[in-house]
């Protein structure tokens, strides 16, 4: 194994560990989005609907949701990870590795996601939802077509928002051999005094941060008719 | 139903689309103990004192000079009957919309005039009494006999509440895919009903491009794009400039005149009831204290309140205070000439003072129209030995209040004793 000096990036050596560890992150980053994301969404609607004064008000669901998300939320994700261990290698079968990263990550992401969009929908006017029940809409229509276009724009910012919570989930990953660039980071840059590795992979988490951040503020001025 | 707003009982055909049966709207949980949250829904309550007989003392009075006067509005109130903490939004009230008339229902903010209105569509449900609608019992209907109900009754709103997020042709279109219309038929009729409200061009623009008088265009074509028999206009016009507001008034009388709509106004505005409407009712805390034909209203009001209505619309009659300074400018006998109903669209004060050694000077008071027909009264001061014959002469050919002199006045009894209901 070739010894490395601290304080040095060789293309042949690290360049191509850190392809790898960009598409690592990528896929767990988007894996979990999309799915999270739109677990979380549900979620979010199941809470903005049946809080008090909302369409579905019932005190017992509401009251459920909420405590969940409220325990889950505050834990650190690093002990989170740990903590929910035994289900994932229930769920996934392994408990180390990328997919098993992926598992916790969505669960967290879930919950902050519901967060997210029943905050938004919480700030839709009550007036929109009054006229389209005043049409004859039915509750659920109100919900899911109305409510959620109108608030579309806050919830794709809300979405890049997400983005940069859940690349740091990814780079906390690492600690269970999740891979990455946060893995890329601690074993290459931290552990071996090598500080080039560690900025590069910053950069270069950065930079993902800036491309997503915005194409979120592009799509949501597509999308905002104000 | 008639072209123009007829004479005295509107456009209206005779049989009631509307009816309200001793309706009960309640808001609040009752309250269990002192410093308990109130209304959930109404805000804030106040307690003041009741009358004797179960009524609440007035507090909605006029400051200010006459007719220039600004109303303070009545907060909702805790009334005796109801639970501490709770608001009768709408108390006991039996009313009766007829097909095809204008309808107003005119109030200060808090009086319940927007609950009354949310029971015809259910968008509130009612405690007690009974609700039809076109024949429907709107109390006794689900969720489902509801959505049927409602898309056959319009909604204009203040804030317009349109979807930002929509196009004009999609807003107008929405309750049409609702429907259930094909993408083909919606189009037309979106055309159609843009073309009906002077949109024509703007199908393809968000709301917030817009202007307010357009926006609420927006609002009224979407409400009549199922072609329902009823309208309700929210405070329709009250967040529009005075030229905007007769612009949307002309559309919704059209609306009225063309397509046989029944329409329900609610406005703070008597000069809205004064322009749109045929019938009006007064509201106030929860209760209709005065309806009928928009000019007899106008003409003979009954209740203290409906004349300070009158008079934010037409500042024709001096208030109380006005007739106070007026007596300090002119000491002679003021006489208050109104039109009468079926007269002519003159005063003539010719006729009252010739060959009397009288002098007759307008002091105040203004002529107008109300439902396209003269409407107003002058306040003239007369002096001289010829006075009394005067003041007998005019009340033979004009409606005629007596406010005596500086030196022995008498009150204008319109102008009622604030707590009078």
């Amino acid at each position: 194994m070739t010894i490395l000096a601290a304080n040095e990036f060789q293309w042949d050596y690290h360049g191509p560990m850190l392809w790898t560890a960009i598409g690592e992150t990528l896929q767990m980053v988007l894996v979990t989005l999309v799915v999270g994301g739109l677990l979380g969404l549900v979620l979010g609607l199941a809470l903005y609907g049946t809080r008090r004064g909302s369409m579905f008000e019932n005190r017992v669901v509401y009251g459920v949701l909420n405590t969940v998300v409220n325990i889950v939320r505050p834990i650190p994700f690093i002990i989170f990870i740990t903590a929910v261990r035994p289900l994932t290698l229930e769920v996934i079968g392994r408990s180390l590795g990328t997919a098993a990263a992926i598992f916790p990550m969505i669960i967290m992401c879930v919950m902050a996601t519901s967060r997210i969009v029943e905050q938004n929908l919480v700030a839709s006017d009550a007036g929109v939802i009054e006229a389209a029940r005043a049409m004859g809409a039915s509750r659920m229509h109100v919900l899911l077509r109305v409510l959620v276009p109108e608030q579309l724009a806050p919830l794709i910012l809300g979405y890049a928002f997400l983005f940069v919570g859940v690349l740091d989930m990814s780079a906390m990953a690492g600690a269970i051999g999740g891979g990455g660039l946060g893995q890329f980071a601690l074993t290459y840059g931290y552990q071996r005094y090598n500080d080039y590795i560690t900025w590069i992979a910053v950069a270069v988490m950065i930079v993902l941060v800036q491309v997503v951040q915005q194409l979120g503020n592009w799509l949501a001025r597509r999308t905002l008719h104000r | 139903m008639s072209a123009t707003p007829a004479p005295t009982a509107g456009a209206a055909s005779g049989t009631p689309i509307i009816r309200f049966t001793d309706v009960t709207k309640v808001f609040g949980r009752p309250r269990r103990g002192a410093g308990d949250r109130s209304s959930r829904r109404r805000g804030t309550t106040v307690s003041l004192p009741a009358t004797t007989d179960g009524r609440i003392a007035k507090s909605a009075g006029v400051v200010g000079g006459g007719g220039m006067g600004m109303v303070i509005p009545d907060g909702p109130l805790d009334v005796p009957g109801a639970a501490p903490g709770q608001v009768r939004a709408v108390d006991g009230v039996t009313l009766e919309i007829e097909r095809g008339e204008v309808f107003g229902v005119v109030g200060y903010s808090g009086a319940g005039k927007s609950t009354l209105v949310r029971l015809i569509n259910a968008l509130e449900r009612a405690d007690s009494g009974r609700i039809e609608v076109d024949g429907r019992d709107v109390t006794a209907l689900g969720e489902r006999g509801l959505r049927s109900l409602r898309a056959d009754i319009g909604m204009v709103f203040q804030q317009f509440n349109l979807f930002s997020a929509r196009t004009v042709a999609a807003n107008v279109g929405y309750p049409l895919r609702l429907a259930g219309w094909s993408r083909g038929d919606r189009r037309e009729r979106v055309a159609e009903l843009l073309d009906f409200v002077g949109l024509a061009d703007k199908a393809r623009q968000y709301p917030a491009q817009l202007s307010g008088g357009q926006k609420q265009r927006v609002g009224i074509a979407r409400a009549l794009a199922t072609s329902p028999s009823i309208l309700l206009a929210d405070e329709a016009t009250s967040a529009l400039d005075p030229e905007t507001t007769r612009d949307v008034l002309d559309l919704l009388r059209r609306a009225n005149r063309e397509l046989g709509l029944t329409i329900v106004v609610i406005t703070h505005e008597m000069s809205v009831v004064q322009h749109a409407c045929h019938r009006v009712a007064v509201m106030e805390q929860g209760r209709v204290v005065e309806s009928g034909p928009v000019y007899s209203v106008f003409a003979d009001p009954q209740q203290a309140a409906t004349q300070r209505f009158i008079q934010t619309a037409l500042h024709d009659r001096p208030g109380p205070d006005v007739v106070e300074r007026l007596r300090e400018r002119h000491p002679g006998r003021l006489v208050v000439v109104t039109l009468r109903e079926t007269g002519r669209s003159s005063i003539e004060l010719t006729a009252a003072t010739r060959g009397l050694d009288v002098t007759a000077n307008v002091v105040f008071g203004g002529l107008t129209e109300v439902q396209d027909r003269p409407f107003g009264s002058v306040t003239i001061e007369l002096a001289g030995p010829g006075t009394d014959e005067a003041v007998a002469r005019l009340a033979q050919h004009a409606s005629i209040t007596d406010l005596g002199t500086a030196a022995a006045p008498a009150a204008d009894p319109r102008w009622g004793q604030g707590a009078r209901s």
